[in-house]
């Protein structure tokens, strides 16, 4: 009696270690497809390529964005360095302060500070669970013929946890934007060779009337034809306005405005030449 | 039994259903294991691996021009679209250049329809027509064509009734874009 009853509960024991067994080693055969594991830890991998191509685009878009507050803002910084440069009802008065030199140093910078200041806005929230900020990725600006160059690296590695695996990443960039912004060169080169054109032009028609003042002088000096010009006159100031005819990127044409006196003029100097 | 034996007899109370309450806990317990796996199909799974990837490619990737049959001036802008741009940037420039959104819409839509199509996924791609619906990065690109546009605001993959829905965020309008695969009607993105 007591060794049947024994037998009952081993045999009992012996089923139910069967069972245990037969349901965790053959049920997931059955429910889970050969590739899902392989599949998820792909898609965790595919969070790095994400926020890389997250980080790409924004740049890119800074780039954009920046052109457009540029081109709103005006194209002339308002300072070089510690030095104020002078302005005269709102447009930047050119070649009257030496210490004021647009250089293409001080344009590229410029326009860097608009480019940082858009790629700050694309991180106002976590990513993936990643706390991203503009602050993890540096990049330079570099002008080529035709187009510009952003690129960087990220300053740290950043770690993300998925449903699968745990990974470490790098993030580098290398975007191309397909502009170079070879009408603000151009713009300085053709003002600088028709600085003493119109200096010239200014001195032997005292006479002239000052609204056909723009016009006589554009038929005298040979301004670049890449843009409209617009010259007024008042007294020994001239405010000039250059449009580009094409247009430029996504917008329908750059215009620099600015002014120079004819009489008080500071010709750069032949190392600090604009671009 | 005779007085002072003890009973060798198993109680079915205390030693039977025990036994058999911790063989149904176990088999609850595998059988939930087994349903939460089942959720991401490999379907789903797959279709998401392949369009993840030549979605990320495709907004990178220079535009391919188009020709706009009798229409020299649009034929022109989108050359131009195509000498300077990627897709990715077209998102962002409609937020720029209101003037235009139309075009980079356009010229959006029709690449993405000719570059996913080739996503490989043999149970989504058989017999499915590629639509894309645009609500981001600005109303703009929003075009209902009639369509019933309920968004499923969900994170995950999930496979039901041939649909996935999967999350995308792009740096365009700071706000993230989903897109829903429908398996032979339509696809749409939203924001």
């Amino acid at each position: 009696m007591k060794r049947g009853i024994v037998m009952v509960l081993l045999t009992s024991l012996a089923f139910l270690v069967t069972v245990v067994y037969l349901l965790s080693d053959t049920t997931p055969l059955q429910q889970k497809p050969v590739g899902v594991d392989a599949l998820q830890v792909l898609e965790d991998t595919r969070t790095a390529q994400k926020v890389t191509s997250y980080v790409r685009q924004s740049l890119r878009n800074s780039a954009y964005a920046g052109l457009a507050d540029l081109s709103q803002e005006g194209f002339f910084p308002k300072t070089v360095g510690n030095t104020s440069c002078p302005v005269i009802q709102g447009k930047p008065l050119l070649y009257t302060d030496a210490s004021c030199s647009y250089t293409r140093k001080t344009f590229e910078a410029y326009y860097f500070s608009f480019v940082q200041r858009r790629f700050a806005t694309f991180f106002p929230s976590p990513l993936y669970t990643l706390n991203l900020t503009a602050a993890d990725f540096n990049f330079t600006i570099t002008f080529d013929k035709d187009f510009m160059v952003l690129a960087g690296n990220a300053s740290h590695s950043f770690i993300y946890t998925g449903k699968k695996v745990t990974y470490e990443f790098p993030i580098s960039y290398n975007e191309r934007i397909a502009y170079d912004f070879h009408h603000y060169t151009l713009l300085f080169k053709t003002l600088q060779n028709n600085l003493d054109c119109m200096q010239r032009f200014a001195k032997q028609q005292t006479a002239l009337a000052e609204d056909t003042f723009g016009d006589a002088l554009l038929k005298s000096c040979s301004f670049s034809d890449a843009f409209r010009w617009r010259f007024e006159k008042q007294g020994d100031l001239v405010f000039i306005t250059a449009t580009t005819k094409d247009p430029v990127l996504f917008l329908d044409n750059l215009s620099f405005a600015f002014a120079i006196t004819l009489n008080n003029l500071h010709l750069p100097s032949p190392d600090n030449t604009l671009f | 039994m005779r007085k002072g034996q003890i009973s060798l007899v198993p109680n079915f109370f205390s030693d039977i259903l025990p036994g058999l309450f911790i063989l149904l806990l176990a088999y609850a317990f595998f059988a939930f294991v087994d349903r939460d796996v089942s959720t991401n199909s490999l379907d789903a799974l797959r279709f998401q691996d392949s369009y993840d990837r030549a979605f990320a490619t495709f907004l990178h990737s220079s535009i391919t021009p188009i020709t706009y049959v009798g229409d020299a001036a649009k034929t022109q802008q989108a050359t131009y679209l195509a000498t300077h741009y990627t897709y990715g940037d077209l998102l962002f420039l409609a937020t720029l250049d209101k003037q235009d959104a139309t075009l980079y819409h356009n010229v959006f839509t029709s690449g993405i329809r000719s570059d996913l199509r080739s996503v490989s996924s043999l149970a989504f791609q058989q017999d499915s027509q590629w639509f894309f619906n645009f609500s981001s990065p600005d109303p703009l690109f929003f075009d209902d064509q009639g369509g019933s546009l309920t968004p499923a605001y969900i994170s995950k993959p999930s496979a039901q009734s041939s649909h996935i829905t999967f999350y995308y965020p792009l740096p365009h309008s700071q706000i993230p874009i989903l897109i829903t695969a429908a398996l032979g009607t339509k696809e749409y993105v939203y924001a």
